[in-house]
């Protein structure tokens, strides 16, 4: 009954935000609603492979860039048609984060090993934009082609479309985890996450659960990549670090309550308006966020003390 | 060359002062601290705001290394509060805990100080040797990185307290059982993490620019050590801080910087692979 309650309180929360991005012209309200299906998206991903699956993955930043910049380089220097261009993109996003999972479990790392590598991933895509300037144009930032103006539809209607469809993809991810929260899958996860080797004993792979997980998490992240590069029409490394992305996903899991689908939605709403309340101090709100984070895993760490 | 050398051989002993660090606390106090750059980018950055308000240098150097101690302080906080989680849970929130520290130093300083390059630079000064000619910096900072590394292996082997530092590190249960108070030992030991990067990063801006914001590249680039060295080895952590800052140094020579950091952070993910499965 209780589950059914917070299904459709999230239904009735998702249909307003989508209701009111297509009754509204205001740029920057459309802006904030695709800022949010971008981090929101995020945070799912990290609520299914951290708070479910205990895996320490640190670049979902990377790995939304990796999607968005194949997709916008695809189409700027080899020509290719937005039909090609985002499955491609889609493609080689999924991939990286379901590759790098396949690795961890090839050489048996867990914990913070898995956060390690992870980090080192998201460092090496930093580096690879940055160091090939002639191709991305580094800092500076990669125009990128909008196929739904390219096919006729106005700024503004554009713009709105991308809205919508970033919160339709964050509210059916997260009704979608939400179903399934408890059942087999849910559970083998979370098993794969605490106890493999138990997983082992009874024949069951946690490596295959956890690329399951992964693919799904990393699909999730390379989508709102490439709906957040069509929307802005433009794509930085900046837009895809450490901290900008990965940063504010753990917090939105964490605000969410760790594991809780429909919680990191009103995550993604906390976020927003911490991301707004900090704007004017342009870089600082990096120190805010690492704050946030510090507060927020106190929090965490004070429940896991007790339990 | 021999420039060339002679900074690869200082900016090695500097990684390793950083990364032994790194590998002690995650030793004894069961942390990956995530934050350790700061204390290297928040020692050199106090120093010189201090030298460029007038302040003598003993002072501007000596509140420099309070300032990292300050981080140290921050860190084992961190560490305290984290210590009664699960073993396993307590790795990773230490990493993320110390990752949101960092950020917050990270975010201050770049808002305090966002176009800065702090440097203690000596001066433009050459010195001959063997008809060579090599900065006089760049030779003061291998001296003292050299001085620095010898006087924390004297502390680690040659004192009580770096035998209890070992012995903790080695086995905490047996060093408690034997009269050790591990957790006197582990706050000291985060401290001491963080005067040795503090120093490290005074030495540092005797030779390089140390811009605010490049905490985190310093934290990564002492995990890879930490990684080649073995994450649980001192001296190994050590030849491998050498190894790499030479690598590092003749790499970006010849190959420019972002291939090399690539370079480096692929052989970090393969020595993430050799050193052994686990937590």
């Amino acid at each position: 009954m209780r589950s059914q309650s917070l299904q459709a309180l999230v239904l009735a929360f998702s249909s307003a935000l989508g209701a009111a991005a297509v009754l509204t012209d205001s740029v920057y309200l459309l802006r904030l609603y695709t800022v949010y299906a971008f981090h929101t998206s995020l945070g799912l991903a990290v609520t299914l492979l951290f708070g479910v699956g205990n895996q320490v993955v640190i670049c979902f930043g990377a790995i939304a860039g990796t999607s968005a910049y194949v997709a916008a380089l695809t189409q700027v220097h080899a020509g290719l048609s937005p039909s090609v261009a985002v499955p491609l993109g889609l493609l080689s996003g999924t991939g990286l984060g379901v590759a790098l999972i396949r690795l961890a479990s090839s050489w048996d790392l867990r914990g913070i090993r898995v956060g390690i590598l992870t980090i080192l991933a998201s460092l090496a895509f930093e580096a690879v934009i940055l160091g090939n300037r002639s191709v991305t144009f580094g800092e500076v930032g990669l125009p990128v082609d909008d196929p739904l103006q390219s096919a006729g539809l106005s700024p503004i209607a554009s713009l709105r479309t991308y809205a919508v469809l970033g919160l339709v993809l964050t509210a059916s991810a997260s009704l979608l985890l939400h179903r399934v929260r408890g059942g087999r899958f849910w559970l083998l996860l979370t098993a794969a996450g605490q106890d493999p080797d138990l997983l082992k004993a009874n024949a069951i792979s946690p490596a295959r659960y956890m690329e399951l997980a992964a693919a799904a998490a990393s699909f999730l992240a390379a989508s709102s990549g490439l709906l957040y590069a069509f929307s802005t029409g433009y794509i930085s490394p900046s837009t895809f670090t450490l901290a900008e992305s990965d940063i504010p996903a753990y917090l939105i899991a964490a605000m969410g309550g760790l594991g809780s689908p429909l919680g990191a939605l009103l995550g993604g709403v906390v976020l927003l308006a911490l991301k707004e309340l900090t704007r004017a101090v342009g870089a600082a709100s990096v120190a805010v966020y690492g704050l946030a984070l510090l507060l927020v895993f106190s929090a965490r760490s004070r429940t896991l003390r007790r339990g | 060359m021999l420039d060339l050398l002679i900074d690869g051989l200082s900016n090695g002993l500097q990684l390793a002062l950083i990364a032994v660090g790194m590998t002690v606390v995650h030793g004894i106090a069961g942390v990956l601290n995530l934050a350790h750059g700061e204390s290297v980018v928040v020692a050199t950055v106090t120093a010189a705001v201090l030298l460029s308000l007038g302040a003598p240098l003993p002072v501007a150097l000596i509140l420099g290394l309070c300032s990292s101690l300050l981080v140290g302080l921050a860190v084992w906080a961190v560490s305290s509060y984290v210590s009664g989680v699960g073993e396993r849970m307590r790795g990773v929130l230490g990493l993320v805990m110390t990752l949101g520290l960092a950020l917050t130093i990270h975010g201050s300083l770049v808002y305090l100080f966002p176009t800065a390059h702090y440097s203690l630079v000596v001066g433009p000064l050459q010195v001959e040797i063997m008809g060579l000619v090599v900065r006089f910096s760049s030779l003061l900072a291998l001296a003292l990185s050299a001085v620095t590394i010898a006087a924390l292996h004297l502390l680690l082997t040659a004192t009580q307290f770096g035998r209890s530092v070992r012995a903790s590190f080695q086995n905490r249960e047996l060093a408690e059982s034997l009269g050790v108070d591990v957790g006197r030992i582990a706050l000291l030991t985060v401290l001491m993490a963080s005067l040795f990067a503090g120093l490290s990063g005074l030495i540092r801006g005797l030779t390089v620019p140390v811009e605010p914001s490049r905490g985190m590249e310093l934290t990564v680039l002492s995990l890879v050590v930490s990684v080649a060295g073995g994450m649980r080895n001192v001296a190994g952590t050590v030849l491998a801080g050498i190894a790499i800052g030479l690598v590092n140094s003749l790499l970006a020579y010849l190959m420019g910087t972002y291939l090399t950091y690539l370079a480096i952070l692929l052989a970090a993910a393969l020595l993430l692979r050799a050193v052994g499965a686990g937590d």
